[in-house]
Protein backbone atom coordinates (compact mmCIF):
# COMPACT_ATOMS: atom_id res chain seq x y z
CA UNK A 1 0.00 0.00 0.00
CA UNK A 2 1.50 3.68 -0.55
CA UNK A 3 0.73 5.06 3.14
CA UNK A 4 3.95 2.36 4.05
CA UNK A 5 6.22 4.39 1.40
CA UNK A 6 8.80 7.13 2.92
CA UNK A 7 7.34 10.09 2.06
CA UNK A 8 9.84 13.11 1.64
CA UNK A 9 7.79 15.20 -0.73
CA UNK A 10 4.90 16.45 1.75
CA UNK A 11 3.03 18.03 -1.63
CA UNK A 12 2.53 15.15 -2.99
CA UNK A 13 1.67 12.48 -0.65
CA UNK A 14 0.59 9.21 -2.76
CA UNK A 15 -2.66 9.26 -0.38
CA UNK A 16 -5.78 6.91 -1.45
CA UNK A 17 -8.47 9.37 -0.84
CA UNK A 18 -6.74 12.06 -3.25
CA UNK A 19 -6.36 9.68 -6.23
CA UNK A 20 -9.97 10.16 -6.55
CA UNK A 21 -9.53 14.27 -6.77
CA UNK A 22 -6.55 14.33 -8.85
CA UNK A 23 -8.19 13.55 -11.94
CA UNK A 24 -10.84 16.47 -11.63
CA UNK A 25 -9.35 20.22 -13.10
CA UNK A 26 -10.05 23.27 -11.32
CA UNK A 27 -13.83 24.01 -12.32
CA UNK A 28 -14.73 20.23 -11.73
CA UNK A 29 -13.21 19.87 -8.32
CA UNK A 30 -14.83 23.54 -7.50
CA UNK A 31 -18.19 21.29 -8.28
CA UNK A 32 -17.43 18.44 -6.43
CA UNK A 33 -17.18 20.69 -3.08
CA UNK A 34 -20.35 21.87 -3.17
CA UNK A 35 -22.29 19.00 -4.69
CA UNK A 36 -24.47 16.07 -3.26
CA UNK A 37 -22.73 12.98 -2.81
CA UNK A 38 -22.95 10.33 -4.63
CA UNK A 39 -24.33 6.32 -2.95
CA UNK A 40 -24.12 8.98 -0.03
CA UNK A 41 -26.00 7.82 3.17
CA UNK A 42 -28.49 8.77 5.83
CA UNK A 43 -27.63 10.53 9.15
CA UNK A 44 -29.37 7.67 10.92
CA UNK A 45 -27.68 4.98 8.95
CA UNK A 46 -24.29 7.06 10.02
CA UNK A 47 -25.32 6.69 13.14
CA UNK A 48 -24.82 10.59 13.82
CA UNK A 49 -26.83 10.90 16.66
CA UNK A 50 -25.54 14.15 18.04
CA UNK A 51 -27.16 17.60 17.59
CA UNK A 52 -26.33 20.84 15.62
CA UNK A 53 -24.26 22.83 18.32
CA UNK A 54 -25.45 26.74 19.55
CA UNK A 55 -22.96 28.95 18.57
CA UNK A 56 -22.47 32.36 16.26
CA UNK A 57 -22.26 30.63 12.46
CA UNK A 58 -20.96 32.51 9.46
CA UNK A 59 -24.37 32.77 7.24
CA UNK A 60 -22.40 34.77 4.41
CA UNK A 61 -19.69 36.86 3.65
CA UNK A 62 -20.39 40.79 4.46
CA UNK A 63 -19.40 42.26 0.51
CA UNK A 64 -22.54 39.35 -0.58
CA UNK A 65 -25.35 41.51 1.24
CA UNK A 66 -25.29 44.67 0.15
CA UNK A 67 -27.29 47.74 1.29
CA UNK A 68 -30.85 46.93 0.14
CA UNK A 69 -30.46 43.33 -0.62
CA UNK A 70 -32.18 40.09 0.15
CA UNK A 71 -30.37 36.72 1.14
CA UNK A 72 -32.37 33.64 1.16
CA UNK A 73 -30.40 30.89 3.40
CA UNK A 74 -31.02 27.48 4.72
CA UNK A 75 -29.04 27.05 7.53
CA UNK A 76 -29.80 24.54 11.46
CA UNK A 77 -32.25 22.99 8.99
CA UNK A 78 -34.27 26.04 8.60
CA UNK A 79 -35.47 28.57 5.89
CA UNK A 80 -33.58 32.14 7.04
CA UNK A 81 -33.71 35.17 4.98
CA UNK A 82 -30.76 37.83 5.46
CA UNK A 83 -31.25 41.87 4.58
CA UNK A 84 -29.12 44.63 4.74
CA UNK A 85 -31.06 48.01 6.12
CA UNK A 86 -30.62 51.13 4.20
CA UNK A 87 -28.78 51.72 7.93
CA UNK A 88 -26.44 49.56 6.47
CA UNK A 89 -27.48 46.58 9.44
CA UNK A 90 -27.35 43.38 8.45
CA UNK A 91 -30.43 41.14 9.59
CA UNK A 92 -31.28 37.43 9.88
CA UNK A 93 -34.85 36.27 10.15
CA UNK A 94 -36.80 32.74 10.00
CA UNK A 95 -37.58 32.99 6.26
CA UNK A 96 -41.78 32.28 6.55
CA UNK A 97 -43.84 35.56 6.89
CA UNK A 98 -46.02 34.37 10.34
CA UNK A 99 -49.01 35.90 8.37
CA UNK A 100 -49.30 33.52 6.02
CA UNK A 101 -46.32 31.65 5.43
CA UNK A 102 -44.59 33.29 2.14
CA UNK A 103 -40.60 32.99 1.65
CA UNK A 104 -39.55 36.04 2.31
CA UNK A 105 -36.08 35.43 0.80
CA UNK A 106 -37.60 34.79 -2.76
CA UNK A 107 -39.55 38.05 -3.56
CA UNK A 108 -39.30 39.71 -0.33
CA UNK A 109 -37.77 43.50 -0.36
CA UNK A 110 -35.87 45.97 1.91
CA UNK A 111 -38.08 48.85 2.90
CA UNK A 112 -36.11 51.37 4.91
CA UNK A 113 -34.60 49.00 7.42
CA UNK A 114 -37.06 46.01 7.38
CA UNK A 115 -37.70 43.23 5.43
CA UNK A 116 -41.00 43.55 3.19
CA UNK A 117 -42.91 40.25 2.73
CA UNK A 118 -43.87 39.31 -1.05
CA UNK A 119 -47.43 38.05 -0.93
CA UNK A 120 -49.07 41.12 1.34
CA UNK A 121 -45.86 43.78 1.44
CA UNK A 122 -46.65 43.13 5.76
CA UNK A 123 -42.80 45.07 7.00
CA UNK A 124 -40.75 43.09 9.55
CA UNK A 125 -37.94 44.50 11.78
CA UNK A 126 -34.73 42.60 12.39
CA UNK A 127 -36.41 41.49 15.96
CA UNK A 128 -39.37 39.36 14.15
CA UNK A 129 -41.35 42.09 15.30
CA UNK A 130 -44.35 43.27 12.26
CA UNK A 131 -43.94 46.98 11.86
CA UNK A 132 -46.50 47.81 9.11
CA UNK A 133 -49.08 46.64 7.12
CA UNK A 134 -50.23 48.99 4.64
CA UNK A 135 -53.70 47.56 3.87
CA UNK A 136 -54.55 47.51 8.01
CA UNK A 137 -55.34 50.62 10.39
CA UNK A 138 -54.16 47.74 13.15
CA UNK A 139 -51.74 45.19 13.55
CA UNK A 140 -52.26 42.16 15.45
CA UNK A 141 -50.32 42.78 18.90
CA UNK A 142 -48.94 38.91 18.89
CA UNK A 143 -46.91 40.04 15.36
CA UNK A 144 -46.01 43.15 17.32
CA UNK A 145 -43.42 41.78 19.47
CA UNK A 146 -40.34 40.92 18.97
CA UNK A 147 -39.87 36.71 18.50
CA UNK A 148 -36.50 34.60 19.59
CA UNK A 149 -37.77 31.94 18.01
CA UNK A 150 -37.58 33.61 14.60
CA UNK A 151 -34.94 36.22 15.29
CA UNK A 152 -31.66 35.84 15.21
CA UNK A 153 -28.50 38.09 17.10
CA UNK A 154 -26.45 39.09 13.90
CA UNK A 155 -22.91 40.64 14.22
CA UNK A 156 -20.46 41.66 11.34
CA UNK A 157 -16.93 41.11 11.74
CA UNK A 158 -14.10 39.62 9.71
CA UNK A 159 -15.91 40.54 6.79
CA UNK A 160 -18.79 37.99 7.36
CA UNK A 161 -22.28 38.14 8.75
CA UNK A 162 -22.60 35.87 11.57
CA UNK A 163 -25.82 34.69 13.05
CA UNK A 164 -26.25 33.22 16.83
CA UNK A 165 -28.07 30.01 16.88
CA UNK A 166 -29.26 28.19 19.52
CA UNK A 167 -32.20 25.42 19.55
CA UNK A 168 -33.90 26.94 23.03
CA UNK A 169 -33.53 30.88 21.69
CA UNK A 170 -30.49 31.82 24.86
CA UNK A 171 -28.75 34.30 23.93
CA UNK A 172 -25.45 34.39 23.03
CA UNK A 173 -23.19 33.31 25.73
CA UNK A 174 -19.59 34.53 24.45
CA UNK A 175 -18.95 37.29 21.58
CA UNK A 176 -17.47 37.21 17.59
CA UNK A 177 -13.49 37.61 18.44
CA UNK A 178 -12.41 39.67 15.36
CA UNK A 179 -8.98 40.05 13.54
CA UNK A 180 -6.38 43.05 13.23
CA UNK A 181 -5.21 41.05 9.83
CA UNK A 182 -8.67 41.21 7.81
CA UNK A 183 -8.94 44.53 6.15
CA UNK A 184 -5.53 45.93 7.01
CA UNK A 185 -3.32 47.59 4.34
CA UNK A 186 -0.27 45.34 4.62
CA UNK A 187 -2.55 42.07 4.21
CA UNK A 188 -3.95 41.18 1.29
CA UNK A 189 -8.07 41.02 0.42
CA UNK A 190 -9.75 37.44 1.19
CA UNK A 191 -9.22 34.35 -1.03
CA UNK A 192 -11.94 32.67 -0.60
CA UNK A 193 -13.16 28.84 -0.91
CA UNK A 194 -15.93 26.57 -0.11
CA UNK A 195 -17.27 22.96 1.05
CA UNK A 196 -20.22 20.99 1.92
CA UNK A 197 -19.28 18.59 4.01
CA UNK A 198 -22.15 15.49 4.99
CA UNK A 199 -20.85 15.46 7.67
CA UNK A 200 -21.45 16.77 11.86
CA UNK A 201 -20.03 19.60 12.80
CA UNK A 202 -18.20 17.69 15.85
CA UNK A 203 -16.71 15.33 13.35
CA UNK A 204 -14.83 18.19 11.45
CA UNK A 205 -14.34 20.41 14.34
CA UNK A 206 -12.27 16.95 15.65
CA UNK A 207 -9.55 17.01 12.80
CA UNK A 208 -7.70 19.13 14.94
CA UNK A 209 -7.13 17.05 17.63
CA UNK A 210 -6.81 13.78 15.73
CA UNK A 211 -3.06 14.45 15.21
CA UNK A 212 -2.46 10.61 13.58
CA UNK A 213 -4.42 11.55 10.70
CA UNK A 214 -2.03 13.97 9.10
CA UNK A 215 0.37 11.33 8.10
CA UNK A 216 -2.15 8.87 6.41
CA UNK A 217 -4.35 11.12 4.81
CA UNK A 218 -2.77 14.09 4.71
CA UNK A 219 0.96 12.76 3.87
CA UNK A 220 2.56 14.48 6.23
CA UNK A 221 6.09 13.86 6.81
CA UNK A 222 5.57 13.17 10.35
CA UNK A 223 3.40 12.85 13.03
CA UNK A 224 3.15 16.79 14.02
CA UNK A 225 3.70 17.93 17.63
CA UNK A 226 1.78 19.41 19.41
CA UNK A 227 0.40 21.40 22.30
CA UNK A 228 -3.53 22.01 22.61
CA UNK A 229 -5.22 23.93 25.18
CA UNK A 230 -8.82 24.26 26.41
CA UNK A 231 -10.56 27.13 28.29
CA UNK A 232 -13.95 27.36 28.66
CA UNK A 233 -15.52 28.16 24.95
CA UNK A 234 -12.26 28.28 23.64
CA UNK A 235 -9.79 25.78 22.02
CA UNK A 236 -6.60 26.71 20.92
CA UNK A 237 -3.40 24.97 19.75
CA UNK A 238 0.29 25.30 18.33
CA UNK A 239 1.28 22.43 15.99
CA UNK A 240 5.07 22.13 14.61
CA UNK A 241 5.31 20.35 10.61
CA UNK A 242 7.29 20.29 8.69
CA UNK A 243 6.15 21.41 5.41
CA UNK A 244 7.31 20.99 2.12
CA UNK A 245 8.33 23.44 -0.02
CA UNK A 246 9.67 23.90 -3.73
CA UNK A 247 13.35 24.37 -1.62
CA UNK A 248 12.70 21.34 0.93
CA UNK A 249 11.23 20.82 3.82
CA UNK A 250 11.32 23.90 6.45
CA UNK A 251 9.58 24.37 10.06
CA UNK A 252 6.50 25.58 10.41
CA UNK A 253 4.29 26.08 13.29
CA UNK A 254 0.29 26.68 13.32
CA UNK A 255 -1.41 28.02 15.38
CA UNK A 256 -5.05 27.52 15.68
CA UNK A 257 -7.73 28.49 17.91
CA UNK A 258 -11.57 27.69 17.78
CA UNK A 259 -14.40 29.88 19.58
CA UNK A 260 -17.33 28.63 20.41
CA UNK A 261 -18.06 25.08 17.91
CA UNK A 262 -18.53 27.92 14.45
CA UNK A 263 -15.50 30.42 14.57
CA UNK A 264 -12.12 28.80 13.85
CA UNK A 265 -8.61 30.25 12.49
CA UNK A 266 -5.55 29.29 11.97
CA UNK A 267 -2.20 31.14 11.88
CA UNK A 268 0.75 29.84 9.41
CA UNK A 269 3.84 31.38 10.51
CA UNK A 270 7.55 29.74 9.06
CA UNK A 271 7.80 30.41 5.35
CA UNK A 272 4.82 32.79 4.21
CA UNK A 273 2.71 34.97 6.88
CA UNK A 274 -1.29 33.59 6.21
CA UNK A 275 -3.98 33.79 8.30
CA UNK A 276 -6.94 31.63 7.74
CA UNK A 277 -10.50 32.58 9.16
CA UNK A 278 -12.81 29.74 8.86
CA UNK A 279 -16.67 30.00 8.90
CA UNK A 280 -18.36 26.18 9.49
CA UNK A 281 -21.84 26.54 10.14
CA UNK A 282 -24.44 23.54 10.58
CA UNK A 283 -26.89 23.11 7.31
CA UNK A 284 -28.38 20.39 9.00
CA UNK A 285 -27.37 17.46 11.57
CA UNK A 286 -25.26 16.07 9.31
CA UNK A 287 -24.42 18.64 6.87
CA UNK A 288 -22.26 21.49 7.05
CA UNK A 289 -20.94 24.46 4.76
CA UNK A 290 -17.04 25.17 5.56
CA UNK A 291 -16.08 28.89 4.04
CA UNK A 292 -12.22 29.26 4.09
CA UNK A 293 -11.24 32.79 3.93
CA UNK A 294 -7.81 33.26 3.75
CA UNK A 295 -5.70 36.37 3.73
CA UNK A 296 -1.85 37.05 3.52
CA UNK A 297 1.17 39.52 3.94
CA UNK A 298 0.89 41.50 0.57
CA UNK A 299 4.75 41.09 1.06
CA UNK A 300 5.01 37.52 0.97
CA UNK A 301 2.39 37.27 -1.67
CA UNK A 302 3.25 39.85 -3.78
CA UNK A 303 6.78 39.32 -3.01
CA UNK A 304 9.49 36.65 -4.92
CA UNK A 305 7.65 34.42 -2.43
CA UNK A 306 4.13 35.04 -3.89
CA UNK A 307 4.73 30.97 -5.62
CA UNK A 308 4.78 29.93 -1.89
CA UNK A 309 1.96 31.83 -0.55
CA UNK A 310 -0.28 30.59 -3.36
CA UNK A 311 0.97 27.14 -2.97
CA UNK A 312 0.69 27.13 1.07
CA UNK A 313 -3.35 27.70 0.20
CA UNK A 314 -3.56 25.31 -2.01
CA UNK A 315 -2.09 22.92 -0.18
CA UNK A 316 -4.40 23.39 3.07
CA UNK A 317 -7.41 23.51 0.44
CA UNK A 318 -5.87 20.29 -1.06
CA UNK A 319 -6.05 18.94 2.46
CA UNK A 320 -9.62 19.74 3.15
CA UNK A 321 -10.66 17.83 0.41
CA UNK A 322 -8.71 14.95 1.29
CA UNK A 323 -10.77 14.65 4.42
CA UNK A 324 -14.16 15.96 2.90
CA UNK A 325 -13.57 12.74 0.85
CA UNK A 326 -13.34 10.77 4.61
CA UNK A 327 -16.13 13.10 5.90
CA UNK A 328 -18.63 12.90 3.94
CA UNK A 329 -19.39 8.82 3.76
CA UNK A 330 -18.01 8.44 7.91
CA UNK A 331 -20.05 7.10 10.22
CA UNK A 332 -20.20 8.37 13.86
CA UNK A 333 -18.44 6.20 16.48
CA UNK A 334 -19.60 7.09 19.87
CA UNK A 335 -17.20 5.71 21.95
CA UNK A 336 -13.99 4.99 19.74
CA UNK A 337 -11.33 2.41 20.48
CA UNK A 338 -8.30 4.70 20.92
CA UNK A 339 -5.27 3.66 20.93
CA UNK A 340 -2.12 4.92 21.95
CA UNK A 341 -0.55 7.89 19.01
CA UNK A 342 -4.18 8.87 18.82
CA UNK A 343 -5.02 12.47 19.77
CA UNK A 344 -6.79 14.09 22.19
CA UNK A 345 -9.66 12.93 20.87
CA UNK A 346 -11.74 12.38 23.92
CA UNK A 347 -10.97 16.07 25.56
CA UNK A 348 -11.66 17.71 22.58
CA UNK A 349 -15.27 15.97 22.57
CA UNK A 350 -15.56 16.73 26.34
CA UNK A 351 -14.68 20.41 24.85
CA UNK A 352 -17.28 20.31 22.18
CA UNK A 353 -20.46 19.13 24.22
CA UNK A 354 -20.44 22.01 26.08
CA UNK A 355 -21.91 23.74 22.88
CA UNK A 356 -25.27 21.07 22.41
CA UNK A 357 -28.37 22.59 24.35
CA UNK A 358 -30.48 20.39 26.44
CA UNK A 359 -30.10 18.75 30.15
CA UNK A 360 -28.24 15.65 29.07
CA UNK A 361 -25.56 17.77 27.69
CA UNK A 362 -25.55 20.02 31.14
CA UNK A 363 -22.75 18.43 32.70
CA UNK A 364 -20.20 19.28 30.06
CA UNK A 365 -21.33 23.49 30.49
CA UNK A 366 -18.85 26.02 30.86
CA UNK A 367 -15.84 23.60 29.40
CA UNK A 368 -13.04 21.62 30.25
CA UNK A 369 -9.63 23.19 31.62
CA UNK A 370 -6.69 21.23 30.79
CA UNK A 371 -3.61 21.28 28.13
CA UNK A 372 -2.29 18.34 26.38
CA UNK A 373 1.46 18.16 24.80
CA UNK A 374 2.93 15.89 22.47
CA UNK B 1 -80.67 32.17 28.88
CA UNK B 2 -78.87 36.26 29.00
CA UNK B 3 -80.25 38.27 27.09
CA UNK B 4 -78.07 41.29 25.13
CA UNK B 5 -79.32 44.34 23.23
CA UNK B 6 -77.69 45.51 19.77
CA UNK B 7 -77.85 48.70 18.25
CA UNK B 8 -76.31 47.83 14.57
CA UNK B 9 -74.72 50.16 12.52
CA UNK B 10 -78.15 51.21 10.68
CA UNK B 11 -79.37 52.00 14.03
CA UNK B 12 -81.57 48.82 14.68
CA UNK B 13 -81.99 47.54 17.86
CA UNK B 14 -82.12 43.70 18.27
CA UNK B 15 -82.23 41.21 21.22
CA UNK B 16 -80.28 38.24 20.74
CA UNK B 17 -80.04 35.43 23.51
CA UNK B 18 -76.90 34.20 24.07
CA UNK B 19 -76.09 31.01 26.05
CA UNK B 20 -73.58 31.47 29.07
CA UNK B 21 -70.27 30.75 28.60
CA UNK B 22 -70.36 31.57 24.62
CA UNK B 23 -68.20 34.22 23.36
CA UNK B 24 -70.13 37.68 22.50
CA UNK B 25 -68.62 37.79 18.77
CA UNK B 26 -69.86 34.65 18.32
CA UNK B 27 -73.32 35.46 19.34
CA UNK B 28 -72.87 39.11 17.28
CA UNK B 29 -71.59 37.51 14.40
CA UNK B 30 -73.93 34.39 13.90
CA UNK B 31 -76.42 36.55 14.68
CA UNK B 32 -75.71 39.19 11.42
CA UNK B 33 -75.12 41.94 13.76
CA UNK B 34 -72.29 42.87 10.70
CA UNK B 35 -69.18 41.51 12.79
CA UNK B 36 -66.17 40.79 10.66
CA UNK B 37 -64.67 38.55 12.99
CA UNK B 38 -61.89 38.18 10.04
CA UNK B 39 -59.46 36.69 12.62
CA UNK B 40 -61.85 34.47 14.25
CA UNK B 41 -61.23 35.31 17.69
CA UNK B 42 -57.34 35.79 18.23
CA UNK B 43 -57.51 39.70 19.22
CA UNK B 44 -55.74 40.06 16.21
CA UNK B 45 -58.15 42.41 14.21
CA UNK B 46 -59.92 44.28 15.88
CA UNK B 47 -63.14 43.52 13.66
CA UNK B 48 -65.24 42.77 16.27
CA UNK B 49 -65.15 45.87 18.17
CA UNK B 50 -68.08 47.04 19.69
CA UNK B 51 -69.57 50.28 21.88
CA UNK B 52 -70.55 49.16 25.39
CA UNK B 53 -73.37 51.41 26.83
CA UNK B 54 -71.63 53.37 29.36
CA UNK B 55 -74.17 51.45 32.48
CA UNK B 56 -72.47 48.05 31.41
CA UNK B 57 -68.98 48.75 30.08
CA UNK B 58 -67.63 48.28 34.29
CA UNK B 59 -69.09 45.20 34.32
CA UNK B 60 -67.42 43.71 31.27
CA UNK B 61 -64.02 43.99 33.33
CA UNK B 62 -60.91 46.32 32.34
CA UNK B 63 -59.16 45.51 28.54
CA UNK B 64 -56.40 43.19 28.01
CA UNK B 65 -52.80 44.40 27.23
CA UNK B 66 -53.04 43.20 23.62
CA UNK B 67 -56.66 44.41 22.92
CA UNK B 68 -55.90 48.08 24.74
CA UNK B 69 -52.99 47.83 22.07
CA UNK B 70 -55.13 47.05 19.11
CA UNK B 71 -58.38 49.09 19.82
CA UNK B 72 -56.60 52.30 20.40
CA UNK B 73 -55.40 52.06 16.74
CA UNK B 74 -59.11 52.61 15.91
CA UNK B 75 -61.06 55.93 14.46
CA UNK B 76 -63.89 54.76 16.83
CA UNK B 77 -61.80 54.04 19.94
CA UNK B 78 -63.55 55.16 23.12
CA UNK B 79 -61.66 54.57 26.08
CA UNK B 80 -64.79 54.40 28.32
CA UNK B 81 -67.05 52.12 25.97
CA UNK B 82 -64.79 50.49 23.36
CA UNK B 83 -64.39 46.43 23.81
CA UNK B 84 -63.39 43.32 21.53
CA UNK B 85 -66.01 41.13 21.50
CA UNK B 86 -63.64 38.07 21.21
CA UNK B 87 -62.30 38.99 24.98
CA UNK B 88 -65.70 38.73 26.33
CA UNK B 89 -67.51 35.53 27.49
CA UNK B 90 -71.51 35.95 28.41
CA UNK B 91 -72.43 35.13 31.65
CA UNK B 92 -75.60 35.62 34.06
CA UNK B 93 -73.74 39.40 35.56
CA UNK B 94 -73.65 40.52 31.61
CA UNK B 95 -77.82 39.49 31.04
CA UNK B 96 -79.18 42.56 30.15
CA UNK B 97 -75.80 44.23 28.07
CA UNK B 98 -76.22 46.87 25.98
CA UNK B 99 -73.88 48.07 22.91
CA UNK B 100 -74.00 49.50 20.19
CA UNK B 101 -71.31 47.68 16.86
CA UNK B 102 -68.66 50.38 16.08
CA UNK B 103 -68.65 52.07 12.48
CA UNK B 104 -66.62 49.85 9.92
CA UNK B 105 -62.45 51.53 10.21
Amino acid sequence: MSEAVDIRDTRTPPVLVWDQLKKLDKAALARWRLEPVVNGRSAEERNITVPMPFGWFVMCYSDELGVGEVKPLHYFERELVAWRGEDGEARVLDAYCPHLGAHMGYGGKVNGNHIQCPLHSWQWNGHGAAVGIPYSKTIPPAMKRPCRERAYPVREANGFVWAWYHPENEAPSYEVAEFEEVGHPDWTGYEKHEWIVHGPMQTIAENGADSAHFKYIHGVADYPDYDIRFEGHRRTAEVRVKMGTPRGTVDGKIAYGVDGSGQPWTRFTGMCETLLVTGVTPVARDITHLRFAFTQLKADRDGPRGGLARAVIKDICKQLDQDKVVWDRQKYIEAPPLCAGDGPINDFRNFFRQFYAGPEWEKYRGGIRRSVSR
Amino acid sequence: MPTVHVTDRDGNAHRLHAAEGSVLMEVLRDGDMGIEAICGGQCACATCHCLIDPDWFGKTGARGGDEEDLVSCLDAYDAGRSRLTCQLRVSAELDGLSLTVAPEE
